[in-house]
């Protein structure tokens, strides 16, 4: 006690010998000399001269001469030493430090410890300056003789430059020095700041790119989709007519252009192989509409459709990289399409990716009508096109729905087999469109990022709002030794900064390999073709700035506190009397509860995704997906159309597959197994209905079940005979027997599947005798573009039959094998080759041209669930642990500030266990109100979140059990490492101190 | 009650070891009230906080009430302290965010007693020490007497066999340091044995006996007569 009442002895001096600020033009007092013996030193410059001689004198022996000085007389003791030389956090050798610098102290003074003529020890207290002092204020001119006698060779403006330059650099190293000095603290703000600055960046960047602006064209955001919806069914069809699409063109009012394309297959034949590619076919003012220049070569135009001009084609960029190698000699070559030559004009470049096509034809809009069938492809311009316009600026969707409502009304009895009989007019953002309902899984992510860099900031701040209370009386000395307020200020501002820096500097690293990282991940089949994603400069520079203003803000807490401040009540609080600094625990203790809070929003969020991708992955598709090798398989235009010749084809082509090594069994189908087969309503004699028996229809042979393990549960399956014979049989799946036959046994009777009426190649008025009952497989529904599967309740009904029923359209196989599927897609071409060299193999376009049913699974269902998942995961868990180690901070810190009180309860009888509680219960209080405000908060934020979800409630107890379990365990581990320090005071230690 | 056998204590330095007490050899018998004086760095808070059972590293044999204390566990010493020492301190060491009530209350709920006990325990101390009214205070809502007024009743309050103080008066005015020894006194008197360090003579003369530090070696003990109240008072 007694030191203190020294340095408020020492304030009051100074206090009183402060001139006022407004003295006018009398002289300014610059600083302060202190002469004893032939010895005279400087406080401000920090020289020491000895009979006029500069003696060298730097570092901690002089901070302590100068400790000395000011208190003249009076005891220093060594604590008071220690807290000016090293900052409350460092742990080096103090009472070693502190005799070498006393020591060299005296070694400059010519003084000794047994005869001491300045420097007096005290032992074990401390020391004390006996000599006698005598102190003058040194002012700048008029009298400026004797200061000029002295002072070095610096002077004038420039010189003033230099010594501030000299502070600031000085005050940079001494700011990295500290942050070198308590590694602990300087690693955790630092990784903070970079996590925090890294995650958010990268998936800030990916928003910013993919979602918010993926689409290199002109007038990106204003590209609208205009499609029409079934009010029937809710289904939406975006392509008409080419006519039709001018009739919408030529006929509206809120569109700046309107665009037709459409995609189709193209043969493209090189020597003696054939290759399916995708086409799109657009009509001239394609250039004009999408905007984009091409990277070599030109657009195709209004030219290259008049009749007599030689047929052009454009080619994607990564096609032509894949097929040409990016030879730029590409141009005026020719491709064989469709059996038509086309001289290649352009190559677009990488961004523009329309439709994902390989080549783009112009399509002129006064082509003649193609005849139409339901299933013919190969034909040389597509048969419908998108209708995508540009809406004029202001314009609203509504608007133009409204607009183009008329025409369509007009237009719809001409084609009636285009239109739905009810239908109501629907206008969408390209982009919407694209994303779908995936916007919205970025949307959040987007916020679970914005929370991550809040916890970050908090956390950071928390640090150093704790080592601003370590330091309130470090900064009260300093203040009181005549630092100025804006001294003050500059050191902590470069401690901030050199920290900011280094957070900053550390997170553009992590950001960069982040998005290395990132780009692994399957963004291909999750973001729009056209989008680029790249480290977003912008986003970058948003997430450094907020850092930044985060840090230098908290870091400059303990200035404020100066600034506001009643000083000696600062330089009272010895770290013993701790009342005054408390507020700031308070403050802390709220951000380490809103971390928590925050961290179990991200982690219940990330838990429900994760849990509704889980369930997803286990749906039990009622086959089996594993090794199943899938494909379609295009007939050239006008052959195998009759059922005769379609089985003859697989009648020599299955055994042939089976030949095939690691093929275990094999058959033919429709589509893609489970999810595409046609459907429409069923009649059964005798069973009359009004509403609509939804039933697929499968066409496929007789290895179909044991390929795809579909397992009979009555009757028997389909056989080698019934597809030779082309039996009128089929197989249902216990659904169908349940909805359409309730409680009586299917097998024997009849039933129609009214698809095959609206087919014409295909026997109309066909009944089929139902012979087995398989088990059910689950399809899926579409929710806004967005898949799910379907509701076991509610997966439609299947029928199987032999596909020598009809020849119509393309046909698929799929095989059951013991290897990779991809590997044996070369041997199943060479089969097709020597067989036909005019039938082409195409894989799932879906999963970029596969053959392995997983592939396409992944790509349909799985990949964009699975990216939420793991990207919320990561979100989470990097808060997470961010919340963790704030909590272990403000724990740490709450110990260091507890420590005497804790040396008194143990004085009093204490027992360690008693403390350990103590401790814990105070972090459990913490957590428990972070606990319950996250978890108020989560079920508040359930439907943000319920989009994302199947096959589990937004409320999932699991979920949010789990979650908090988990939050508490880990916070009461972070707890555990301070409270255990706690138990480790001596209150000798602590109560010794007076 | 205490008897001490070739007491040593040494603090590691950077160096090497410096002493703090040397061969310390002492006994204090039940109903004793003692004084230990002594220059700064004698050693007298470093003895008092052996005989409080704070410090565990230090060499000889210390007797407590004939049970071998040199030979006893940290766990064993610490539950001895708990039930028969009570501490005062110069700055008072109360907890500032608890009340009054709860500072006194502190020892009894580390020293398991049935909550009954607790509550009259506790309700005697604040009417001894004539407090009641501040019981619900903070610290800091206390003049210094007063708050070391609530630190002797908090040592006190289990009712120990053995009261140590280290300069107890050290922050307090006359009047007030005259309060607190008159009580240190009556405490005493009704048989709590007293140990307290003090650079002040005037509080020495409360006592019956002086014990002398220097430089950690034990250098005088001497009886002194009690002085009357009256003396004491005049003073």
């Amino acid at each position: 006690m007694r030191g203190v009442e020294q340095l408020r002895n020492v304030w009051r001096r100074l206090r009183t010998k402060r001139p006022a600020p407004e003295a006018g033009p009398v002289p300014r007092r610059r600083s302060e000399r202190i002469r004893f013996g032939p010895f005279e030193a400087d406080l401000h410059t920090h020289e020491l001269w000895r009979d006029g001689t500069r003696i060298k004198l730097v570092g901690h022996p002089f901070v302590v001469l100068e400790m000395l000085l000011e208190s003249a007389g009076d005891l220093i003791t060594r604590d008071e030493l220690r807290a000016r030389l090293w900052p409350s956090d460092t742990f080096v050798s103090f009472d070693h430090g502190l005799n070498a610098a006393v020591n060299r102290l005296r070694e400059a003074l010519g003084d000794s410890a047994t005869e001491p003529k300045f420097v007096e020890t005290l032992p074990r207290r401390g020391y004390r300056f006996i000599a006698k002092v005598e102190r003058r204020a040194v002012f700048e001119s008029p009298s400026r003789a004797w200061a000029e006698s002295t002072k070095p060779v610096r002077q004038g403006k420039l010189a003033r430059g230099v010594r501030t330059m000299d502070g600031l650099f000085r005050d940079m190293r001494f700011a990295f020095r500290q942050l070198r000095q308590s590694p602990g603290f300087a690693t955790v703000a630092i990784l903070t700041l970079a996590l925090g600055i890294g995650a958010s960046t990268v998936i800030f960047s990916i928003v910013y790119n993919g979602v918010l602006y993926p689409f290199p064209y002109r007038s990106a955001e204003r590209l609208t989709a205009i499609m029409v919806m079934d009010t029937r069914d809710k289904g939406n069809r975006g392509m008409f007519p080419l006519s039709d699409v001018k009739a919408l063109r030529e006929g509206n009012h809120t569109f700046e252009d309107i665009l037709a394309y459409g995609l189709w297959y193209v043969k493209y034949t090189k020597g003696n192989t054939a290759a399916m590619l995708k086409g799109v076919g657009a009509t001239p003012e394609a250039k004009d509409f999408w905007g984009v220049p091409p990277l070599l070569g030109r657009w195709f135009g209004q030219q290259d459709v008049e009749s007599g001009a030689p047929p052009v084609v454009l080619l994607n960029y990564r096609f032509w990289n894949k097929e040409f190698h990016g030879d730029r000699n590409v141009l005026g070559q020719a491709m064989m399409l469709n059996g038509k030559s086309r001289t290649i004009v352009g190559v677009l470049p990488p961004r523009f990716q329309a439709v994902g096509a390989d080549l783009y034809m112009p399509v002129s809009w006064t082509r003649p009508e193609p005849a139409r069938g339901k299933f013919e492809w190969d034909v040389d311009d597509p048969l419908y096109f998108w209708a995508t316009g540009i809406l004029k600026r202001g314009v609203t969707l509504e608007t133009a729905a409204a607009d183009v409502d008329v025409i369509f009304r007009q237009l719809a009895p001409k084609h009636p087999d285009d239109y739905p009989k009810k239908f109501r007019v629907v206008t969408k953002w390209l982009n919407d469109l694209i994303m779908a309902n995936f916007k919205q899984t970025f949307f959040l992510l987007f916020a679970a990022v914005g929370l991550l860099l809040f916890i970050a900031c908090s956390n950071v701040a928390g640090l150093l709002l704790a080592r601003a209370s370590a330091r309130t009386r470090e900064m009260a000395l300093r203040a009181a030794l005549g630092a100025g307020r804006g001294r003050l200020v500059r050191q902590l501002l470069s401690e901030s900064l050199a920290l900011a820096m280094s957070g900053c500097f550390l997170g553009c690293l992590l950001a960069y390999v982040g998005m290395k990282g990132i780009m692994l991940l399957p963004l291909q089949s999750i973001l729009p073709m056209e989008s680029e994603v790249a480290l977003s400069r912008p986003v970058l520079l948003f997430a450094i700035a907020i850092s930044l203003v985060a840090t230098v803000l908290c870091g400059m807490a303990p200035a404020f506190h100066i600034i506001r401040g009643d000083l000696q009540r600062k330089l009272a609080s010895t770290g013993v009397n701790v009342g005054a600094v408390f507020q700031h625990s308070r403050f802390r203790s709220g951000l380490v509860v809103g971390q928590v809070a925050l961290s179990l929003i991200l982690l219940t969020a990330a838990g429900l995704i994760a849990r509704s991708f889980f369930a997803l992955t286990r749906v039990d598709l009622g086959v089996q997906p594993k090794n199943i090798f899938t494909a379609d398989v295009h007939f050239p235009k006008g052959r195998y159309t009759k059922a005769e010749e379609k089985v003859a084809f697989f009648e020599r082509l299955l055994p042939q597959l089976h030949t095939i090594p690691g093929v275990v069994s094999e058959t033919e189908l429709i589509g893609m197994p489970v999810f595409f087969a046609p459907d429409g309503d069923v009649t059964i004699p005798g069973k009359a209905h009004k509403d609509r028996w939804n039933s697929q229809v499968e066409l496929c042979s007789e290895g179909y079940f044991s390929t795809l393990n579909l397992h009979l549960l009555r009757g028997r399956l389909l056989t080698e005979g019934d597809i030779q014979s082309a039996r009128r049989v089929t197989v249902v799946s216990e659904n169908l027997a349940r909805r359409f036959f309730a409680g009586e046994d299917p097998i024997g009777k009849q039933i129609k599947f009214n698809v095959f009426d609206e087919i014409p190649e295909t026997p109309h008025d066909a009944y089929f005798e139902i012979v087995g009952v398989v088990n059910d497989s689950r399809g899926v529904d579409f929710n806004d573009n967005y898949p799910r599967f379907s509701d076991p309740a509610k997966s439609t009904p299947r029928g199987y039959v032999p596909f020598s029923f009809s020849g119509f359209g393309d046909r698929s196989i799929a095989m059951l094998t013991r290897v990779p599927p991809n590997l044996i897609a070369n041997n199943v071409r060479q089969i097709l080759y020597s067989m036909d060299p005019d039938v082409v193999l195409v894989g799932s376009e879906l999963s970029g041209g596969t053959f392995a049913f997983s592939d396409f699974l992944d790509a349909f269902l799985y990949d964009k669930p699975r990216f939420a998942a793991i990207a919320f995961a990561a979100c989470a868990s990097l808060g997470f642990l961010l919340a963790i180690i704030g909590l272990f901070s403000v724990m740490t810190y709450i110990v260091s500030l507890k420590t005497h009180d804790i040396g008194i309860r143990l004085a009093l009888g204490a027992s360690r266990e008693a403390i350990l509680k103590l401790i814990l219960r105070k972090g459990l209080v913490l957590i428990a109100i972070g606990v319950l405000i996250g978890m108020a908060a989560s079920l508040g934020l359930t439907r943000f979140v319920a989009s994302q979800l199947s096959g589990v409630s937004a409320t999932d107890p699991v979920t949010l059990i789990a979650v908090v379990i988990t939050m508490t365990l880990a916070g009461l581990f972070a707890c555990f490492l301070p409270a255990r320090r706690a138990t480790l005071v001596e209150p000798m230690t602590t109560l010794r101190n007076e | 009650m205490i008897r001490l056998n070739n007491i040593e204590r040494a603090y590691k330095t950077g160096a090497g070891q410096s002493w703090v007490l040397r061969r310390i050899n002492l006994t204090i018998e039940a109903g004793e009230f003692v004084t230990i004086m002594g220059p700064s760095g004698a050693g007298k808070s470093s003895l008092l906080n052996v005989l409080a059972l704070l410090d565990d590293a230090w060499a000889g044999q210390y007797w407590f009430r004939d049970q071998a204390v040199h030979s006893m566990k940290r766990k064993e010493r610490a539950e001895l302290a708990k039930r028969n020492v009570g501490m005062v301190f110069q700055s008072y060491h109360l907890l500032d965010d608890l009340t009054v009530r709860e500072n006194i209350d502190l020892p009894l709920s580390y020293k398991d007693f049935p909550a009954r006990q607790r509550q009259s325990l506790l309700a005697d101390a604040l009417d001894r020490f004539q407090i009641v009214a501040k019981k619900d205070l903070f610290p800091s809502q206390l003049s210094g007497g007063q708050q070391q007024l609530v630190g002797v009743a908090r040592a006190v309050v289990h009712k120990p066999a053995l009261l140590l103080a280290d300069e107890p008066t050290g922050n307090l005015h006359s009047s007030q340091a005259k309060e607190i020894m008159e009580l240190f006194r009556e405490l005493n008197q009704q048989g709590t044995t007293i140990v307290q360090v003090t650079h002040s003579e005037a509080n020495a003369a409360y006592g019956n006996r002086v014990v002398q530090l220097h430089d950690g070696w034990l250098a005088s003990d001497t009886a002194v007569s009690p002085m009357p109240p009256t003396a004491a008072g005049l003073r």
